[in-house]
This record gives structure tokens, C-alpha cells and sequence, in this order.
């Protein structure tokens, strides 16, 4: 049984550069002829790559125009309507003054990116992506070992920390190449924030114009660097440039992976570099990081074309196939952009001892608190609701739990249709009990989804495969109605 | 249980791996044998194996089938011992029971639910009290009609049809304990047979198996029987031509 492959494009627009990614996905059914089915991505194949282009500026923030125009030649060279592309994931990255219309730029890109679009500013999903996109992931994988993945571009840096493949822990930085944009004789010509912070800290007045002899550089970037180094090696490091809560990973890390522009130059042999090859001080920065590694006799890995890891990741990494065996009985899909909610986090596996009213009671608060903490009212909009790990229950114990849940949607007057996401194979048994328990109401209800990269809005398409799965998306931020809940690119959780 | 890795460096990943299947995989060996203990394990998997082809069912599960007045009747096979050495005789039941079920139990429904023995009533023992509820359920909330469930002592997977075919039934749901393996001895599978009868042949019936604790879970499959039910009773057609409908439908939708 052969299923169309879908095509996915990842965008990444950075402080630095800008570039596109099209995969395409294999889709395929992994089940035994006698079960249900489960329909995975099978492989993927990259059919284009975009040069990298320099990001243009424009009055201090990115101009988006040069960006679309860039994109849209792009498109036209790789011979892709617009319409081609399936999933699609726009990345935008960086230093937040850059960043001013990110929104801007991402909802124009959005057209480009078919059904679904990640449009993401959160370091969480960033990190995650970068390193499922530079191999890391999948090495820590198919090794069994523990990987820490640093992508290193123009604004920031993002950590992900993979055990056995599973993302255990994320961190950002506002520290990359472009701190400091320098003319080929190290003329300041550009001061990020962060360039400012480092500045101060170390005593150098940096002002435009300025001129840098190359022990100030050095000087600079060994700071930078002694600073993400200490990120990743130090407990609870904590740091103002930090954009994130600090890494908090104990158990050993048996590999550094380096992904991202600054990466590009750790890999060669630095005298290949000019200094001001980029025109800012990411080679600077390059070098003082390999130096400060040596140092701590810590070695490390860049994989091949690490500039490409975030954007590979957004292009390939970000859809996700439900099981099967779920719930879908409405003409309602598809859905785009509705917020997610996790009441239950934390909750650990249900206990199957519990009386239904005990669990209902618990639901109901953990979810009141959740949608407070949201600021989201569930009677003016559809919610989806992560639910936690769901232990092997039996028909009683089942039907007591989704009775439990069932109420608290119905106490909060919850607005059609209910969306329930989870991990375990249970989306057909809880579907069926919650069309039970609320007769008339539109009730989605999936599993085999995954919670790993956080997000807090969710796509969901229409079926695939006869109606057997439907491919999700699970987003750090949405455009349209609910975005003046969300100003600015902090943490998202 | 701990088991021994050669190669400890490596064992995270032989974790990850076991953790993925029931299969036997990195149990260790001593010399050119298993070891010890995975031998022990072997050997009890299999003693349980002949344990659960050899079970009747069980007291608790027929206590949930009388509750609940399902009528009990045995296949043409005597004992379990002429059910295991004739198989054929476990595809039917005598006229005179298919008679007495004409007098008990409601006809000319949409759906017949049988629940057999088979190679496992351990598998009928662990899985019907989650899985059958659930599908009585569901065809409620489909307006699906259904008779009484029927539970068939040394039943096969055929005998479903011909209780179905005479009672009128469109569509033969048979819950049967499946051919225990060594990964486990409690897997029960879900037969659908649209328009069953004395001519219905294997590939004209729709599966669903490996239902058990660790494969697909009763409740689930429970729900996803229904939701297969109502596509056969809808498209009028089960087994391969349903599978093929399938393929071409999936071909033709993208």
C-alpha cells in the first residue's frame, strides 16, 4: 500500500541568514496485516536547498519584503507552486530588536508554507529542532547515548539535551555570531544587545565606529565563549544574557554536537577563515569557542553542513501522524491554531485506585488552574487538552476517567468541538466514552501524539490514508485571533 | 529482571530496544547456548503456551456471561480433547442448539456478537469483560442494532457465521481466544464477517488481532471494532474486498 508522500518546507529567517529547505516525506504503514494500522514517516528526502542569503535590514528590523521576494524567487527556481507544499514550519530566529515584526514576517510567510505552519519564536522548539535536524537526535538514537546539541547562529544559541533521542532538556542563549557586526578592519559598524552586555561586562566601551585591534575581539568572544561553555557545562549556570531558565541536566553528557553558522567555522581549520569573513565577529567567536573547548578538554562534533540543522529540522521535524485507532467524527477538520493546554502535566500515570469522583475533582481544578494560567476563557474558545501518560486501564476505570473529564468540559461550558490529545494507544476508547457521556458534541480525540518539543498551539489536518490518521503540528506561536495574548518571544511556559 | 549485556557501554541502547518489543532480544548467551536464565523463561513462555490451549473458561467469566443471560453452547466437539484433535468440528454447532438459539435470541439485527474459545479461553478470561462492553457501547452509539451476544465453548472462528447466518444477522463479530504464542498466551482477536453464511470464506473476513494488555488494548479495540463495523455495515463488504476498497479509495482521495 503506497501513500502519496507529502511535500514539507522548512523557512528559517535568522539575525544572519535566510534560507529554505523542501522535503519530501515517505508515509507507510508499519502495522501487521491483522492490526490496526500505524502510519509513519518512513524516510525523507531533501528534493531543494536554497543558497544561504544574507538577512536583509531595513530600518533596524528585518525587512520582510526582501525576505518574501528572496523566498518567492526560491520557490520559482525549485519549480514549486505554492499550493505543492503540505506541511510547512517558518522559523524566525535571532536578537530580539531584529525581531520587532516577526509576526509580521512569519504570517506573510505563512502562504508559503502550506496547511501547516509552524511559525515559531520559541527557543523550546527551536533547540529541539536544530537538533533533530543536525543527526544529533537520531545519533543519540541509534547510539543509546546522551548528546548535547548547541546550534550557534547569528542572535542565539540553542541547547538540546537527547537521550536515547528524546529531547530531555532545553536552553537559550542570547549569544551568536553577529554581536558585533565589523568591517574587514574591525571597524564596529553594528552593537547587538547582547553585544552591549558583553561590552560592559568587560569594560570596553564598544561604539559604532569604534575601531577594534583583534586582542579586543578575541578578548570579547573569549567571554562569549567562557559563557556558553559554562552554560552547558555548569549546573544552574545562570547568566543575563540567558533567554531561558538555565540548562538543568545532571546525568553525563557523552557528546557536544555543533550546528549553526558559527559551527560552520569551528569545523575547518580556522586560518581558512578570514576574520571578518561575515562581516561581524562570528569567526572571532568561532575560534575562541574551539579554544575554550580544548581547554576543558571537552571534544566535540560538527556535523556536515551544520548552517542547515535548524531549517532541516523545521522542514522535516515538526509534522507529526496520530495513531489510527482514534477518534475523528466530524466534518470539523481542519483545525488550525487552537491553544493547548496541559492540565495534567505532571500528574504522572493515573492512579487506577482512585475513585472516578476523586480523579473528577483533581481534573477539574488542574484544569480551572490551567486555563487561568492561559488566560484562556474555554466558553469563547475551543481548547485542546493534553492528558498525561494513561496506564493500561480497563472499562470501569476507563469509563470513570473520561467521565471525570468529560464533566470538568462540561462545568466550564467548554466550546465545541473537544479536542483531547495523548500519547498512548486509548484515542478510539476515550473518544467513544466522551461522545457517551456529552451526546451531540463534535469530540476529537487523538493519540500517538507526542508532547516532546512543548508548543502551545496546535494544527490538526484533514485525514490521510483513508481516514486512518491525520497529521498534527504542535506550534509555539499562532497569528490571527489569538496572538495579543502572546506579545513579545519570552519562554513559552 | 536484570539481564546480562555484553557490551555495557551499549547498554542504554539495549534498554531502548527491549523496551520496544516482547521479542527476545539482547538476553545475553552462555557459550553457544542461551543463558540459564533465559532459558527458564523460554521454557516457562512455552508451559504456558500449552497451559492456555489446554484452559476452559473461567469462573469469573462465566459468572459476567450468565449475569448477564448470554446463552453458553458448545461447538460439535465434545471436549476440549476432540476439539483439539478434530479441528473441524469446532467451525459449527449442532441443529438442535442453532434451533434453541432461534427460540432465545433475537434476529434479523445489524449485528450477532459470538464470543469463543478458540486456542485460548485465557485470552476470552482477560480481554471480553473490557473489550465487550465497549463494543456494546459504541453500536449504541452508532445505532448499530444487536442481538445477544452468544458464548460458544470449543468454538472457531467459522462457528460465528453460522450462528450469524441463522439468525439473520448482517454482520458476524467473533471474539476469539487466538493461537497462543511465546510473547504471550492471553492475545484475543476480533473476526468481522459481513453476510456470513455456509459459503463464507477466509479472506471474507476482516481482523483485528493481538488484543491484549501489551498489544492493543481491549477498550481500544473494543471502540476501533465499532468503528470497522460500521464502515463494513456501511460499504456492505468485509475481508480483502474491504481491504481493497480501501487501497483504491486511498489512492483516489490524495
Amino acid at each position: 500500500m503506497s501513500i502519496k508522500p507529502i511535500l514539507s518546507v522548512g523557512i528559517d529567517v535568522g539575525t544572519t541568514s535566510t534560507h529554505l529547505t523542501v522535503s519530501r516525506l515517505f508515509l507507510t504503514n508499519v502495522s501487521r496485516a491483522t492490526e490496526p494500522e500505524r502510519i509513519v514517516i518512513e524516510r525523507q528526502e531533501i528534493v531543494y536547498q536554497s543558497p544561504i542569503q544574507l538577512t536583509p535590514l531595513l530600518a533596524g528590523t528585518i525587512d520582510a519584503e526582501g525576505v518574501i521576494a528572496f523566498l518567492q524567487q526560491q520557490y520559482q527556481i525549485a519549480g514549486l507552486e505554492n499550493s505543492d507544499i503540505t506541511s510547512g514550519a517558518v522559523i524566525v530566529t535571532g536578537e530580539t530588536a531584529l525581531l520587532r515584526n516577526a509576526e509580521v514576517i512569519a504570517e506573510k510567510l505563512s502562504s508559503l508554507a502550506g496547511q501547516f505552519v509552524v511559525a515559531s519564536a520559541g527557543p523550546n522548539l527551536e533547540s529541539v529542532l536544530a537538533g533533530r535536524g543536525s543527526g544529533a537526535a537520531e545519533y543519540s538514537k541509534s547510539r543509546g547515548k546522551t548528546i548535547c546539541s548547541i546550534d550557534i547562529g547569528g542572535g542565539t544559541s540553542n541547547v538540546a539535551i537527547f537521550k536515547c533521542g528524546h529531547p530531555e532538556a532545553t536552553a537559550a542563549i542570547s549569544i551568536g555570531g553577529r554581536f558585533l557586526c565589523l568591517s574587514d578592519d574591525l571597524t564596529v559598524l553594528r552593537i547587538s544587545e547582547s553585544g552591549q552586555v558583553i561590552g560592559n561586562h568587560l569594560g570596553e566601551s564598544l561604539a559604532l565606529g569604534a575601531q577594534l585591534d583583534v586582542f579586543s575581539a578575541n578578548r570579547l568572544t573569549d567571554y562569549a565563549a567562557d559563557c556558553l561553555v559554562s552554560m552547558l557545562t555548569e549546573v544552574g549556570y545562570v547568566h543575563p544574557l540567558l533567554i531561558t531558565p538555565p540548562l538543568s541536566y545532571e546525568e553525563t553528557i557523552d557528546e557536544y554536537w555543533f550546528s549553526g553558522g558559527v559551527a560552520e567555522i569551528m569545523s575547518t581549520v580556522s586560518s581558512r577563515h578570514r576574520d571578518t569573513e561575515y562581516g561581524d565577529i562570528g569567526v572571532f567567536l568561532g575560534r575562541s569557542l574551539v579554544k575554550k573547548l580544548n581547554a576543558k578538554s571537552i571534544s566535540f562534533v560538527v556535523p556536515s553542513d551544520p548552517i542547515r540543522a535548524t531549517v532541516i529540522g523545521a522542514g522535516i521535524h515538526t509534522l507529526q501522524l496520530s495513531g489510527s485507532t482514534i477518534a475523528v467524527h466530524s466534518k470539523i477538520l481542519p483545525l488550525l491554531g487552537i491553544p493547548v493546554i496541559r492540565p495534567l502535566a505532571g500528574f504522572g500515570p493515573i492512579d487506577p485506585t482512585l475513585s472516578p469522583q476523586c480523579i473528577g475533582a483533581l481534573v477539574e481544578d488542574r484544569v480551572t488552574a490551567s486555563l487561568k494560567n492561559h488566560d484562556l476563557l474555554w466558553a469563547s474558545q475551543p481548547v485542546a487538552l493534553f492528558l498525561p501518560e494513561i496506564p493500561r486501564l480497563g472499562y470501569s476505570q476507563l469509563a470513570g476517567w473520561a467521565t471525570a473529564l468529560a464533566g470538568s468540559f462540561s462545568s466550564h461550558r467548554g466550546l465545541a468541538p473537544l479536542i483531547l490529545l495523548c500519547t498512548h494507544d486509548v484515542g478510539a476508547a476515550l473518544g467513544q466514552f466522551m461522545r457517551q457521556a456529552l451526546p451531540g458534541l463534535d469530540v476529537l480525540c487523538l493519540d500517538g501524539i507526542h508532547d516532546d518539543m512543548g508548543g502551545d498551539y496546535i494544527d490538526i489536518g484533514l485525514p490521510i490514508a483513508n481516514n486512518q490518521a491525520v497529521p498534527v503540528v504542535i506550534k509555539d506561536l499562532v497569528f490571527g485571533a489569538h496572538t495579543s495574548a502572546r506579545r513579545g518571544f519570552a519562554y513559552p511556559r | 529482571m536484570t539481564r546480562w549485556s555484553k557490551y555495557p557501554q551499549e547498554s542504554q541502547v539495549l534498554a531502548e530496544l527491549r523496551s520496544s518489543t516482547p521479542a527476545r532480544v539482547g538476553v545475553g548467551r552462555a557459550g553457544v547456548r542461551p543463558s540459564t536464565q533465559s532459558w527458564l523463561k523460554f521454557r516457562q513462555d512455552h508451559a504456558m503456551a500449552r497451559d492456555a490451549v489446554k484452559s476452559e473458561f473461567s469462573p469469573q467469566f462465566l459468572t459476567f456471561a450468565q449475569e448477564r443471560h448470554y446463552p453458553l453452547i458448545q461447538s460439535k466437539a465434545s471436549s476440549k480433547l476432540d476439539f483439539i484433535s478434530f479441528p473441524p468440528k469446532g467451525k459449527q454447532t449442532g441443529a438442535e442448539t442453532i434451533d434453541q438459539l432461534r427460540q432465545l435470541c433475537p434476529q434479523n439485527l445489524d449485528v450477532q456478537i459470538v464470543v469463543s474459545d478458540g486456542l485460548s479461553a485465557q485470552a476470552i478470561d482477560e480481554n471480553v469483560r473490557d473489550a465487550l462492553p465497549m463494543i456494546l457501547d459504541g453500536l449504541k452509539l452508532e445505532n448499530i442494532t444487536c442481538g445477544i451476544p452468544v458464548v460458544v465453548r470449543y468454538g472457531r472462528v467459522a462457528v460465528a457465521d453460522q450462528i450469524a447466518h441463522a439468525l439473520g444477522m448482517k454482520l458476524a463479530i467473533n471474539l476469539i481466544g487466538e493461537r497462543p504464542g511465546l510473547s504471550t498466551s492471553g492475545s484475543m482477536s476480533a473476526y468481522l464477517t459481513y453476510n456470513p453464511g455456509p459459503d463464507t470464506i477466509s479472506s471474507d473476513r476482516t481482523v483485528v488481532s493481538n488484543i491484549h494488555e501489551l498489544g492493543t488494548l481491549p477498550v481500544e479495540a473494543g471502540a476501533y471494532v465499532v468503528q470497522l463495523a460500521k464502515r463494513i455495515l456501511t460499504l456492505e463488504m468485509s475481508g480483502v474486498k474491504l481491504q481493497q476498497n480501501h487501497s483504491t479509495s486511498q489512492t483516489s482521495n490524495i
